[in-house]
């Protein structure tokens, strides 16, 4: 017997629905798990082609290796204006960002836009972020320039009694007395020249109080270093006021000819002028040795117009605070400086995404530089030029933020170099000198000159790193050699100090002749192999004055001619410009009457250099006996040119920015010394060494054809298309 | 493969058979004209389509839901949707092919635009590069929006419905993106990774991303297979 099967019950639809309903869900989730694993996946393991012809978006070789280098956490805050700037260099400047932040994972960038009122908010919360990390450091510089101001008060109140007391002395026994006569004018000179230093004292210490109480640009930081300068002049006058009081009140007070009574009155005021020499003394040395944390620097860097902070994490390996916050890090770069209001002509405009990239690679590199070089000035004036470098304080400033230490080295006062131990204890920073030339327009600057050309001879000598500027010399039209750039014959290197370039303007009134050269473009054409530090000025205005020549000359026998350079050169294109023998008398007339000469000097073949091109700037490399590297040194036969005079001037105002005039100078002087302490690496190219093609000047009635055939041309053309398409197809 | 051809074929010849293709093209190549007369070709202004490119998400946001809008919706208000989906041909084979006409329309639509590249390269030296992947981001873009244009003409039979209620979802999206600084960061993170536009601008400067494009072609995929599931459950409702 078969047991009947059950019949086979047909679904109903709401159970199809169901089963069809549920088959989609599945299918659909399967569908959307399968898309995004492959949009992750995708977004996990991608690669990113760059297919312009420039690879423009390709980090350079040096940014990547930089990069790479990077262990601890870094942050590049870009902060300024963005509207000021042109669309490209925005445009630039987002892809450089990009392409840094997707190069490293140590790397993160902010962009902050301080033209509205949310972006200003950022900017502050930055700054003021940026300034508790170096907190403490910057309470211990308040704090010392603070106590110096107490102190230079002091000295005020001081200076005002020994005022008193030199009138006093004068009542016992010199007033009235002929024979007195000299040592009672001398004490009232006296009285009265520290009534006035008291009274200087006291307004020096009310500027620096009010110093301390203005703020660096938006960043809530008192001006503690304009405090500094504003301090220390006046303090070192009043050492030396009171040093020579001292001494010559020492000496009266000793003399047997002094009257016994005035003698008793003199010892305790000259007791009292070196107390006040001390304790000045020891306020300059204070600010001497003033260690002002980076983020003042970086402040000042951003106090115009904003720019980029680069800032570094301390290291894990850090553990303690002290070594917490010698690790941590932080530079700027100005606006300015990052993106140069520059071009590279009607149809080219310079690619700021090159220099952008560079510099903010060079100061990552920077901040991650163990041993910045020190920058020994060597000079030859008759008095320091201080710390602060008054002369160069931009250059200072810029140098600052690299790290790199200045020291003076004033040749006619030190015969040694200046001891650097407490700038650099383990002795691993590479050191550079720049060596200044002094006048020897008097027997007292001759010998000042003479003896730092003897140091600078040493050094050259010695194989040290030097950055040489030149002065013009009459020593070599009558017949001596001249000593500052004398030893440089020894390799074959001559620069021809007698003749100064000039170059002469015509217009229908007048002829004009200068000595100052505003080189719009000083790197030149860009050659296959152009010099690193040619690089960093291509297309930025450059200026120099009194310019001289270099050349290469056969070395002497025996010696090895070292291999010269040009890093800049200037070309006599329109016949204007020439290498003048005769021009110490033009160099006498100053610098604003000089239009007004009437017979200015004139290019003569026969005894000027009129034929051209000359080098003014070069790079020098020569092997020394035993030296693993080849000795380096750069000449820039141009005086003062990174002075602040001519580094630091403002030019005409473009895009609502204000540019240097010359940002080439200051460009120059960071890319020799990085050069010169060998550390290539942290050379950066200029915008210019790329340009990107521009749409170019069309007339304004072909471009409106242009456009409007474009607008309405193109579309009538698909519809005449298509009414004929229909006619035919039917 | 080959009855996935015919429909491509018959649906990209559907886009010339009504003046509504060529007004489309036309309308296209005047707001690009515009943005190319007046965005690019400017004197003393780089060389470069780049502005071009980052404008022309805007233009398919618009342009796209116009091509897609016809797609299903017309046969569903016609009623011809029934013989197709009864013939010898898979829901998913219909999508494809409907999709490959539109891409292909979308890709003619972009040929007369080469004229500007051509006339930057009259004027000046260009880098054709960008230029190429330009092209390619605008195209996977365009592809993307296709699809999800697609999705909603299968879902309404008025043709100004898909129409509106592509573009709003673009445009919600675009907002979204656009605010999603204001949302915690992890969201706005995933905001930003969701947004076609932003992904645009790797194309418009010149470097190809194979994330965007699994991104460009993932999307366009999935919203292809949830418009073929859509159609699949007009069988069984």
């Amino acid at each position: 017997m078969s047991t009947p099967s059950s019949p086979t019950t047909a679904p109903t639809p709401m159970q199809r629905r169901i089963r069809y309903a549920a088959r989609a869900a599945a299918l659909l989730l399967a569908i959307t798990a399968t898309c995004v694993f492959v949009g992750v996946l995708t977004s996990r393991l991608h690669a990113r082609i760059d297919v312009t012809a420039t690879r423009e978006h390709r980090l350079s070789e040096r940014t990547r290796a930089l990069l790479d280098r990077l262990d601890r956490p870094h942050e590049i805050v870009l902060a300024g204006n963005f509207r000021m700037l042109d669309p490209v260099s925005r445009q630039r400047s987002e892809d450089v960002l990009t392409a840094l932040a997707e190069a490293s994972k140590h790397l993160r960038i902010t962009r902050i836009d301080t033209g509205s009122e949310r972006g200003l908010a950022q900017y502050d919360a930055m700054l003021d972020r940026c300034v508790r990390q170096f907190e403490g450091p910057l309470e211990k510089v308040v704090t010392q320039v603070q106590g110096v101001v107490d102190s230079l008060a002091s000295r005020a109140a001081e200076m005002g009694e020994l005022a008193e007391l030199l009138e006093h002395a004068r009542t016992q026994g010199t007033a009235g007395d002929p024979a007195m006569q000299l040592l009672d004018d001398y004490l009232r000179t006296r009285a009265g020249m520290a009534r006035t230093l008291a009274e200087d004292l006291r307004t020096t210490a009310e500027q620096a109080r009010e110093a301390l109480g203005r703020t660096v640009g938006r960043a809530p930081i008192p001006a503690v270093d304009e405090a500094a300068r504003i301090l220390r002049d006046p303090l070192v006058r009043t050492a030396d006021d009171a040093a020579a009081l001292h001494r010559d009140l020492s000496g009266s007070a000793s003399s047997d000819r002094t009257p016994a009574r005035l003698r008793d009155a003199l010892r305790p005021i000259a007791d009292a002028a070196l107390l006040i020499r001390d304790q000045a003394a020891r306020a300059v040395a204070v600010l001497e040795t003033l260690r002002t944390p980076p983020i003042l620097s970086a402040a000042r860097a951003l106090e115009r117009s904003g720019g980029a902070v680069v800032m570094a994490e301390p290291r894990e390996t850090d553990v303690d605070a002290a070594s917490r916050a010698r690790s941590r890090g932080l530079t700027a770069i100005d606006f300015d400086a990052l993106f140069p209001a520059v071009g590279a002509g009607e149809d080219r405009a310079a690619d700021q995404r090159v220099r952008a990239e560079e510099l903010l690679g060079t100061a990552l590199a920077a901040l991650n530089n163990p041993d910045p070089p020190i920058l020994v000035v060597v000079h030859g004036e008759s008095v320091k030029i201080g710390p602060e470098f008054a002369y160069f304080r931009a250059l200072r400033s810029r140098l600052a933020l690299r790290g790199i230490d200045m020291v003076e080295w004033a040749t006619a006062l030190e015969p040694e170099a200046p001891v650097l131990t407490n700038l650099d204890p383990s002795g691993k920073r590479p050191v550079v000198y720049l060596g200044v030339p002094t006048g020897a327009g008097s027997p007292e600057g001759a010998v000042r000159m003479s003896k730092l050309a003897a140091t600078l001879a040493r050094l050259w000598n010695d194989g040290k790193p030097l950055l040489l500027t030149v002065n013009p010399s009459t020593l070599p039209t009558i017949g001596e050699k001249d000593p500052m750039v004398e030893f440089l014959a020894a390799a074959g290197v001559v620069v021809d100090t007698a003749r100064p370039l000039l170059q002469q303007f015509r217009s229908p009134q007048s002829t004009i002749v200068t000595p100052d050269f505003l080189l719009p473009d000083p790197g030149g054409p860009q050659p296959a192999e152009r010099h690193p530090i040619a690089g960093t000025i291509t297309g930025l205005p450059t200026y120099f004055m009194w310019p001289l020549p270099i050349r290469s000359a056969p070395a002497p026998e025996g010696k090895a001619a070292a291999t010269v350079t040009p890093l800049i050169v200037v070309q006599n294109e329109g016949r204007n410009v020439w290498a003048e023998s005769e021009w110490l008398q033009f160099r006498q007339v100053p610098a604003n009457q000089r239009s007004l000469v009437r017979n200015p000097p004139a290019p003569d073949s026969a005894r000027d250099d009129t034929t051209g091109p000359w080098t003014i700037a070069a790079a020098v490399e020569r092997r020394l006996p035993g030296a693993a590297a080849p000795h380096r040194t750069v000449i820039v036969a141009s005086h003062a040119w990174f002075f602040d005079a001519i580094a630091a001037t403002p030019g005409d105002r473009v895009d609502g920015r204000t540019p240097l005039l010359a940002p080439g100078n200051l460009e120059l002087v960071e890319a020799c010394v990085s050069w010169l302490a060998g550390q290539d690496e942290l050379i950066a190219p200029s915008a210019t060494a790329r340009a990107v093609p521009l749409v170019p000047p069309i007339a304004p009635g072909n471009l409106l054809v242009v456009r409007w055939l474009l607008v309405l041309g193109l579309p009538a053309l698909v519809l005449a298309v298509g009414v004929a398409w229909r006619f035919i197809r039917g | 493969m080959s009855r996935v051809w015919a429909i491509a074929k018959r649906e990209y010849a559907s886009f010339f058979r009504t003046p509504l293709g060529w007004v489309v093209i036309a309308l296209f190549l005047l707001l690009a004209g515009s943005v190319f007369a007046w965005g690019v070709l400017r004197p003393g202004e780089a060389a470069t389509l780049r502005p071009f490119f980052n404008i022309w998400w805007g233009l398919l946001m618009v342009v796209a839901p116009a091509i897609s809008m016809r797609l299903f919706s017309e046969d569903l208000r016609t009623g011809t949707i029934e013989p197709l989906l009864t013939a010898p041909v898979t829901e998913a084979a219909v999508v494809a092919g409907k999709y490959a006409g539109s891409v292909m329309f979308l890709a003619s639509m972009l040929v007369p635009s080469l004229v500007y590249a051509v006339v930057l390269g009259m004027l000046t030296e260009i880098d054709p590069g960008p230029i190429a992947a330009g092209y390619l981001g605008i195209l996977l873009l365009g592809m993307l929006y296709l699809a999800v244009g697609l999705l909603a003409s299968a879902l309404t039979s008025s043709q100004t419905l898909a129409f509106l209620a592509t573009l709003v979802g673009f445009m919600l999206l675009e907002v979204i993106t656009r605010t999603a600084t204001v949302l915690p960061e992890r969201v706005a993170d995933i905001v930003f990774a969701l947004s076609p536009n932003l992904r645009m601008a790797d194309f418009a400067r010149g470097i190809i991303d194979t994330a965007h494009i699994g991104f460009f072609l993932a999307g366009s995929f999935l919203f292809l297979a949830v418009t073929a599931v859509v159609l699949q459950s007009r069988r069984w409702r």
